[in-house]
């Protein structure tokens, strides 16, 4: 069957500030196709769908749509163009109805709604991703994560486009309800029309896709037949590498425990959490949107109250209850939303690597500005931060050194346990190696890194111990050594074929 | 919030204005008469109508400062056209409304297209729209010309003993607001962008269209309070209503509209203003001196904002184990 190019983007280019998210790739998508989109995280998948989803505009390079070049300045116009998108990050109002976000900035018939003919117009299509049960009228913002993402599944079902794009829509599903998106999926290209499927799980790719493109550093490759393609070689073409050069070495030898969670309940987790950490460890947390590992990051912080249980320190008993505490016991903790909680943006990098850490820099209360300008300099070749860009403003630097500022701030008050929030987000290939780097020459002096972070392959290839989370539940604890790839990815999306060592 | 929590949260706050109703009404036995009744709406309507507009850009997450400034500039254009074009007064309000809401329009589109803060924005207005009111009246005050004043009595009529006019026409804009942003596309809209900018622009929702919406309903309703309030007293001051904002905010406050966007009902500002009103208007009648009001006023705002951030903060704590933590 022939099959014409629906969609052609040729030679785009995107950046963000100094980070080259898409160095001129090409793509094309066919009528009534399943294309998935496959690579590392940062690898531009994501970018390039926003660009057709008229979230964000291409600095260069053009997009056809059914052989007409358009401009998708808003996601209004890509709409328009017969293109529907659900994203990663939620795009659903959590003060209006289910069948009102499912209605929003689409096509209801006459200009009046009423919940009685919202509720028969989404009817079928809650019913299609399986939320039959769920009132139309209720507020979106009482659902679960999960079943948002499934009201906005129904959203985009309802918008009648040509062009249908999942922008790793199965993150934070059940195996139930993986099953039921890929059913609608199906359906859909069945029915003739174009599907972007951007994912993580290769299983998935395999059960839908037509063809692949794989994404690598912001470039594309020639789409490949799903019939042709095997995993090992799927793998090789989305590293194009192999996983130990990016990482350096494991700790050869950890030092004494420095601090131990005993029985610790959070928000956000289900279970209890015990474990422990110890001087020279890098302890990786893997999991998805939603899976509690931010929450035991946070309690540890000082940022999430303690409900039960005990937070120890060198086997003494902390159990601080904010930020300010942590950080006198030598906690440091760096955020996942750098540009919010990470740098301050519109300061320079002096006082942005000194803002932990004013005191050691202001004797009598005035801040000395040799003091200021030694320690920054002092933090600044330590990580690797070139001494005569410490006067330009960290919002102008890449995403890489923005995040080797939110990190050097905090050696400045020689932590003794570090928390990172995904240590790699928005962080160019290059740069994230240098970070890796980093983290591991802290341990090297004495330093405990807990990190967690939604990219498995960071978390295998860095962290000298792993542990699992799946929805508010340890999975597994154990050595980097003892488990692969594979089984992480099982462990974070659906451990129930996983028979031992799940928490009941 | 569930719809539950929301009706709960406007009954709590009905239930504070029946009690300082009642609590006034002892001791002024004028407060539950008919006439005291009607002269406690009427004495509401330019609040009313005003802080219904602002509270609809708060329910937007946006603030509209200018509205005090241009209910001043309207009342004078509006006297402006009855002494100068000859028009009838219901024709010059009209007039009035239209102008404020064209220029309401294209303060909110210039918001979205520039996406500077409305805040920021609309300071420029007001200090910019009171020099634009003593431009168009000549830094004096406008009076009606007494042959016409008999013209203007109809605002002081009043229907069915109760409602004066003006009360009559606050009233409709209340139910018309509600009914719009229930029922209407583009109030969805508006409500939309107010409880998440960013996933209704994902969702397609066009912030320009919705902006534009929200600043105008601001602008018209506080041109018809300005007109009306001007031509019932038959003379505009460009220097009036420099009180005004401040009020109109503190109904919307006191009627539950966070200013963070996206949370309130229309039901909450009616609330909030016959609460502010009774409680002016008590204090004011039993004798109390001018600064007891505003003392009366700030107090009573301060514990409402108070009660309401405990409440919540009990409540996340009640819930908290089971939020999703990101």
């Amino acid at each position: 069957m022939h099959r014409s190019d629906l969609l052609r983007m040729t030679s785009v280019k995107k950046s963000y500030g100094s980070l080259v998210a898409l160095k001129g790739v090409d793509f094309n998508l066919r009528e009534g196709e399943v294309m998935a989109l496959l690579g590392e995280n940062g690898a531009g998948k994501s970018t390039l769908v926003k660009l057709i989803a008229g979230l964000a505009q291409p600095d260069s390079g053009s997009i056809e749509i059914g052989g007409r070049s358009v401009k998708l300045r808003s996601p209004q116009h890509s709409l328009e163009a017969g293109i529907a998108y659900v994203s990663q990050e939620l795009s659903i109002v959590p003060s209006l109805t289910v069948a009102e976000n499912i209605c929003l900035g689409g096509h209801v018939h006459g200009p009046f709604w009423t919940d009685r003919r919202l509720a028969a117009k989404v009817k079928p299509y809650l019913e299609l991703v399986g939320l039959g049960d769920v009132d139309p009228s209720s507020f979106a913002g009482g659902l679960s994560v999960a079943k948002q993402q499934l009201v906005e599944i129904a959203r985009m079902l309802s918008r009648n486009a040509k062009i249908l794009i999942l922008d790793e829509p199965t993150a934070a599903l059940s195996d139930v309800e993986i099953e039921k998106v890929l059913g609608v999926v199906k359906k859909l290209a069945s029915e003739g029309r174009s599907v972007i499927y951007v994912t993580h799980r290769l299983g998935e790719v395999f059960e839908i896709a037509d063809r692949v493109t794989i994404f690598r550093n912001g470039s594309s490759f020639d789409p490949v037949e799903v019939a042709t393609l095997d995993i090992e070689q799927l793998i090789t073409s989305m590293l194009g590498r192999r996983l130990n050069e990016m990482f350096p070495p494991r700790a050869t030898e950890l030092g004494k425990p420095i601090l131990s969670l005993r029985n610790l309940r959070v928000a956000g987790m289900e279970s209890p959490v015990n474990m422990e950490v110890k001087r020279g460890e890098i302890l990786g947390f893997a999991g998805q949107l939603g899976c509690g590992a931010n929450a035991v990051i946070r309690a540890i912080a000082g940022l999430n109250p303690v409900l039960d249980g005990s937070i120890a320190m060198d086997g003494k008993t902390v159990n601080h209850r904010d930020p300010g505490a942590a950080i006198e016991l030598g906690i440091a903790y760096c955020s996942d939303d750098r540009k919010k909680d990470g740098i301050f943006a519109g300061r320079n990098l002096v006082e942005n690597l000194t803002s932990t850490n004013l005191n050691r820099i202001s004797p009598g209360g005035v801040i000395s500005a040799a003091r200021e300008k030694a320690t920054a300099e002092q933090l600044a070749q330590q990580f690797n931060i070139r001494i005569d860009r410490l006067q330009s403003l960290a919002g102008n630097l890449s995403g890489g050194n923005q995040q080797k500022v939110a990190l050097g701030k905090w050696i400045g008050i020689s932590p003794s346990i570090l928390l990172v929030e995904e240590p790699t987000r928005g962080v160019d290939v290059g740069a994230r190696a240098e970070i890796y780097r980093h983290l591991r020459v802290l341990t090297e002096k004495g330093l405990a890194v807990i990190m967690c972070s939604s990219d498995n392959q960071e978390v295998l290839g860095l962290s000298d111990t792993v542990v699992t989370f799946f929805r508010g539940k340890i999975v597994r604890q154990c050595e980097a050594e003892a488990i692969d790839l594979p089984a992480l990815m099982r462990d974070v999306t659906h451990p129930e074929t996983n028979s031992p060592g799940v928490a009941a | 919030m569930s719809r539950r929590e929301i009706f709960m949260d406007v009954m709590f706050r009905t239930g504070l204005m029946i009690l300082v109703y009642v609590g006034f009404a002892l001791f002024i036995p004028s407060y539950y008469s008919v006439r005291g009744v009607a002269a406690l709406l009427d004495g509401a309507v330019v609040i009313g109508l005003t802080g219904l507009g602002i509270g609809v850009t708060m329910l937007a997450a946006e603030f509209d400062l200018s509205v005090g400034s241009l209910a001043a500039l309207i009342g004078v254009v509006t006297l402006n056209f009855i002494n100068g074009a000859e028009v009838g007064m219901v024709t010059a309000i009209v007039l009035g409304v239209v102008i404020a809401g064209v220029f309401g329009a294209a303060q909110g589109l210039v918001i979205a297209i520039t996406g500077i803060n409305s805040l920021v924005f609309t300071i420029g207005s007001l200090i910019g729209l009171r020099g634009l009111a003593l431009f168009m009246s000549g830094e004096n005050t406008v009076n009606i010309p007494v042959q016409r004043l008999e013209e203007t009595d109809f605002l002081s009529a009043s229907v069915l003993g109760i409602f004066s006019i003006p009360s009559l026409v606050m009233i409709g804009a209340f139910v018309l607001v509600a009914a719009f942003l229930r029922y209407t596309v583009w109030g969805k809209e508006v409500l939309a962008i107010g409880g998440g900018r960013t996933e209704a622009r994902a969702a397609g929702v066009s912030i320009k269209r919705a902006m534009v919406v929200a600043f105008a309903i601001s602008g018209a309703l506080a041109g018809l309070a300005g007109a009306i309030s001007c031509v019932k007293l038959g003379s505009a001051t460009p220097l009036g209503f420099d009180t005004l904002l401040l009020s109109a905010v503190t109904a919307c406050l006191i009627g539950g509209i966070a200013l963070e966007g996206g949370r309130g009902t229309v039901t909450g500002i009616f609330v909030g203003l016959l609460t502010l009103r009774f409680l002016v208007g008590g204090v004011s009648g039993l004798g109390a001196p001018f600064w007891m009001q505003n003392l009366a006023v700030g107090s009573l705002l301060i514990v409402v904002i108070v009660a309401q951030l405990s409440v919540r903060q009990l409540k996340s704590r009640h819930d908290a184990p089971a939020l999703p933590v990101h």
